[in-house]
């Protein structure tokens, strides 16, 4: 923490500068590097057990001081995957959470096109409608929406695990936002060339937009993945099950009364890789520009 | 908001662009929101099979319940250690990963990706890890301190250990967001600072907290939601409100009233309570970043 | 209904209005719908909801809803698919709902929406809800009478299940409370593996004799669940609440001030507070199991529904399994009260499908297909028969964990103790027995007495207020 100077691949350091810089560049990226491996080690610290667990046997998970790779190998992931049906339920996951995020992706992108800019009456108030649905607790919205489900007939379908999550607060909220800071010249642009509203949408919003769009995207898929109760409750089938509910299912297991941890865990890692690729694809277009700007 | 000149005018255009999503949320959000009103002032059996007109009996029943009062206290208590408590962890490891020459992305997943755990997954692993007397990490950390670590029957410890991994979920969140925001920072700014000799810690505070509070604001409101919405499937797995009602919150209280105790008509009483909660908290937030939050640049 | 019609259409416009820019992803839910067979496609109407699905093609197909996980679970779908290749015409879907709770909520959701399972798995404690909801038919009027002679049935099963004379589910999976035991670890700590503590004293004396000799690090374990102090109550012929438990009337008030709920929390708190009660957790089941098949202590309270796993886990553990009585206080034995759960048929449900659930039903609890659950479980068969044939088989001699099991059930004296409690409200009731529990072991200054005092006031408020629903 001695460091009190700070170079950056950016500047062009003077002759001088550039000696004493270069050797307190080195301790600072040092306690970087250390800092971060630290915290990363720590916050993935849970998650590194897991994997360990997942190959090991039942007994060696019960021996807190075996802290290797067990004897299990990968038969917890074989198990996991064919006998509890595991691949089924990610690939309905899958199904499920990529509707979610190009349904919400797109109803919000137009929404947002239509709350930055056009001009009609109740804008502020409109705005507000949709923000206050941030506030209603799921739990208790699941009985009505239950009903509601049965009376149109798409209980049990691919409709009931995906409507009610195609709009949301979060992403139109973040869109706008994005939108308000994009520069008036372009719109100015546009409006003198009277391109029409979708035309603008596609051919200068969504490119300057990239990253907040994967960022929208990389949430809300990790949002709809990680639904259980709802899927529970509305898919009385088991074949067309989400894979939190299959996790669900792998916790049942038990092998002469002792729990099935490593299956759990391998249930877990499984469940994990979906959401991690996503992330790994879209981390780059994310951090370029995927930040609230406020004008 | 600028008041830039908004280049379409058609009210209908706009109306129809907005259709899709004003009507999922009517129907899913806002219909069943008001349904949840109107079984509000009702007594029910099971989920509602049977329903008994009371008014405000729901209502006038928690407003007297001390289980009730402490549980918006724990609430209140647990919201600020998870907002303040995430956000002061993540924008550390943010500011690291901003900071570092090389390896950024390969260290930037490995920071978030908790956060793609499913928060289930995340309270059933945990609690066989944390277990007071079976777990491996608490095995581990009383053979380091020498302390016992039984949160099972300690109210602040289980408290503290909700919050430990409320907060260590929700980082990867707020990493994905904190990172975003500062490597928009431009770039001549942080040199001109930089040729001035600030310090990291002094940057950091005086320059870059001021040009990410857009940010910050977001987070403060979606963790506060998260607190009091988000945390529940950890309480429900970990803790189940206990012990001594230490960690009894208030999501967890009414999904415990509605699916549990069957009572349904007094935990939709609890949901307008608590919307009426948060909504109050968030204003109070957003009022209070209008007025101190830097919009400079 | 009228009103309700009128919602629903404008519901399905909206809501198709709704989707309309996912036209693609509407289709294939469409189809998926479909594929259910009919079963949910039904749309708008409760009424054809429930028959859709039967009918022309000469094939019922009965939803049966369960709580039953791995193992338990699999040998359900094996017995269904055994019904299926016996039986006319009639196909089931058995299908885990998750938990116990779970599958109660999902069946009454299912109920409102109009689309219930024919039949579905209600645990014990849901007895009074159930019958309170109105919502399931009683199970003597949908089984086949002919196909079932209801007097082979185990009494102290029907005793429970049986409520003003009626009969209102099927009893299907049925256990006690018993005690398993480390027979090594207790020869290793000099005391006799053959015959182990019986009473509370003796279980505390063992506990310690086990401890001294590092044998464990603590005496004893069971799941924080108010299932054994209601198993202990009955030992003491002390019933758990007023008007005969329930059975007489709505409960109004509880007995957690008696002599026999203090001789249970100062035991139970006097083996926390001297370090041989490992606390797992409220009803934390597995890490019972866990902690006692780990062997961090020699003995176990738990279900009889895990007689067979459990004797297997011991063995892959490296010790030998014994089971022994509920240790009560002073070896008063009065007996006690059947656990587990039954299963209800809901009354929206076409006649024909009742029909069909009847005939699952009527056959799954014949003695042939009870002797298979009994013995890859332990929970008991619920007639009589397949227990006096398994005697004559020899089973019991040859495993002699059973034996335990069957005996104190056949021990039992019938009263209203041993019967059980009936309450509406009992899951809030069993919560706050055992986070009073926690309470008295949490706070050293409280006595035992001004925890008990304090849960005996907040169950008859729960009483009192669920009682006002219903009346």
């Amino acid at each position: 923490m001695a460091t009190q100077t700070e170079s950056t691949q950016h500047t062009e350091p003077t002759q001088e500068t550039q000696r004493s810089s270069l050797s307190a560049r080195f301790e600072g990226d040092l306690f970087v590097h250390l800092a971060l491996v630290g915290s990363i080690f720590l916050v993935g610290l849970p998650l590194i057990l897991a994997v360990i667990m997942s190959t090991q046997s039942t007994t060696e998970i019960y021996e807190v001081t075996n802290l290797g790779v067990g004897s299990a190998g990968l038969s917890n992931y074989e198990t996991a995957l064919t006998e509890y049906n595991l691949m089924q339920y990610m690939v309905n996951s899958v199904v499920m959470s990529v509707v979610i995020v190009v349904g919400k992706v797109t109803l919000s992108l137009l929404a947002a096109l239509a709350l930055v800019y056009y001009r009609f009456p109740y804008e502020r108030a409109v705005f507000t409608f949709i923000l206050l649905t941030l506030l209603v607790p799921v739990p208790v919205r699941i009985v009505p929406l239950f009903q509601l489900m049965a009376d149109l007939g798409w209980a049990n379908s691919l409709l009931a695990i995906t409507g009610p999550y195609i709009a949301s607060a979060t992403a139109v909220f973040l869109f706008r936002q994005h939108f308000t800071s994009i520069p008036e010249s372009l719109v100015e642009n546009a409006r003198l060339d009277g391109v029409g509203p979708l035309a603008f949408l596609v051919q200068v919003l969504i490119p300057m937009s990239k990253g907040m769009i994967a960022g929208v995207s990389v949430i809300t898929f990790i949002y709809a993945w990680n639904q259980y109760l709802w899927p529970l409750i509305v898919v009385s089938d088991q074949s067309k099950q989400v894979i939190q509910v299959g996790i669900k299912f792998l916790q049942g297991a038990s092998q002469s009364g002792l729990t099935e941890w490593g299956l759990i865990m391998a249930g877990a890692v499984i469940a994990l890789l979906p959401p991690l690729f996503v992330l790994i694809v879209l981390h780059r277009p994310l951090l370029e520009t995927f930040a609230i700007q406020q004008k | 908001m600028s008041d830039f000149t908004k280049p379409y005018t058609s009210a209908t255009q706009a109306g129809l662009l907005l259709v899709p999503t004003l009507v999922v949320l009517v129907a899913f959000l806002y219909y069943p929101a008001v349904e949840t009103l109107r079984l509000s002032f009702f007594q029910t059996l099971l989920l509602g099979t049977k329903q008994q007109f009371v008014g405000l009996d729901n209502y006038v029943a928690l407003a007297t319940s001390a289980e009730y009062q402490k549980s918006i206290l724990v609430s209140f208590l647990f919201a600020a250690a998870v907002v303040v408590g995430a956000l002061v962890a993540s924008l550390f490891i943010s500011y690291l990963l901003f900071e570092v020459k090389a390896g950024a992305s390969g260290y930037l997943l490995a920071a978030i990706w908790p956060y793609a755990l499913p928060t289930a997954v995340a309270g059933t692993i945990l609690l066989f890890m944390l277990h007071p007397t079976l777990g491996i990490i608490t095995h581990y950390l009383e053979a380091l301190t020498g302390l016992t670590f039984d949160w099972f029957t300690s109210g602040p410890l289980a408290f503290f250990v909700l919050v430990v991994v409320a907060v260590w979920k929700q980082l990867g969140y707020n990493i994905i967001f904190l990172v975003a925001a500062l490597n928009n920072i431009p770039e001549t700014l942080t040199e001109s600072a930089q040729l001035d000799g600030v310090g990291r810690l002094t940057m950091l505070y005086r320059v870059y907290i001021p040009l990410i509070s857009p940010t910050l604001t977001f987070l403060v409101v979606m963790n506060t939601i998260y607190a009091f919405f988000g945390a529940f499937p950890l309480v429900d797995l970990m803790t189940s409100g206990g012990p001594n009602n230490a960690t009894n919150l208030l999501i967890f209280k009414l999904y415990r009233d509605a699916f549990e105790f069957s009572s349904l008509g007094q935990a939709s009483a609890e949901s307008m309570i608590l919307f009426g909660i948060v909504s109050l908290l968030m204003y109070v937030q957003l009022r209070f970043s209008d007025r101190h939050a830097h919009y400079g640049a | 209904m009228t009103n309700r019609n009128t919602r629903r259409t404008f519901i399905r416009t909206v809501g198709a209005a709704g989707i309309a820019g996912l036209a693609g992803c509407s289709q294939g839910g469409q189809e998926q719908t479909q594929d259910s067979g009919g079963e949910s496609g039904s749309g708008g109407s409760t009424e054809t909801g429930t028959t859709a699905g039967s009918g022309s093609s000469g094939t019922t197909t009965i939803k049966f809803w369960h709580a039953m996980g791995g193992d338990i679970g699999k040998l359900i779908d094996s017995l269904a698919n055994e019904f299926e290749q016996q039986a006319d015409g009639i196909s089931v879907e058995a299908t885990q709902k998750g938990s116990y709770r779970e599958t109660l909520n999902a069946t009454t959701s299912a109920v409102q929406a109009g689309n219930p399972p024919a039949i579905s798995q209600i645990f014990e404690i849901g007895t009074q809800l159930a019958i309170d909801s109105g919502v399931f038919a009683p199970i003597e009027d949908i089984i086949p009478e002919d196909k079932v002679d209801f007097d082979n049935y185990l009494d102290s099963v029907l005793n429970y299940y049986r409520i003003d004379g009626k009969l209102h589910s099927m009893p299907f999976n049925s256990s006690n409370a018993i005690f398993y035991y480390n027979k090594n670890a207790f020869e290793e700590a000099g005391l006799d593996p053959e015959s182990p503590p019986t009473t509370y004293q003796g279980v505390m004396d063992a506990s310690i004799e086990l401890t001294d000799a590092g044998v464990v690090d603590k005496g004893t374990t069971w799941p924080n669940h108010s299932w054994f102090v209601e198993q202990w109550f009955a030992e003491q012929n002390q019933p758990f609440v007023n008007n005969n438990n329930g059975r007489d009337g709505r409960a109004t008030e509880a007995h957690f001030e008696s002599d026999a709920s203090k001789n249970i929390f100062d035991w139970w708190t006097d083996l926390y507070e001297k370090g041989q009660y490992l606390n797992p957790g409220i009803e934390a089941w597995s890490e019972a199991q866990q902690a006692f098949l780990t062997q961090k202590t020699g003995m176990l309270g738990y279900s009889t529904s895990s007689i067979a796993p459990m004797t297997d886990g011991a063995k892959k553990n490296g010790f030998e399994l014994g089971t022994m009585r509920l240790p009560t206080p002073g070896g008063k034995r009065q007996g006690v009260v059947i656990g587990g759960a039954s299963l209800w048929a809901p009354k929206s449900v076409s006649d024909e499908k009742k029909a069909a659930a009847g005939e699952f039903l009527a056959w799954l609890t014949k003695p042939e297909q009870q002797k298979r659950w009994h013995t890859n479980t332990g929970y008991f068969p619920v007639r009589k028969e397949a227990i006096s044939q398994l005697e004559d088989d020899g089973f019991y001699e040859e495993n002699p964990n059973f034996r335990t099991a069957i005996d104190q059930l056949r021990e039992t004296k019938d009263s209203p103790a041993t019967r059980g409690a009936l309450m509406g409200t009992f899951t809030k009731v069993r919560t706050t027995v055992e986070e009073g529990y926690v309470n008295m072991i949490q706070n050293s200054n409280q006595s035992v007495s001004d925890g008990l005092a304090t849960i005996d006031s907040q169950v008859e408020d729960a009483l009192t207020s669920y009682n006002k629903k219903v009346n």
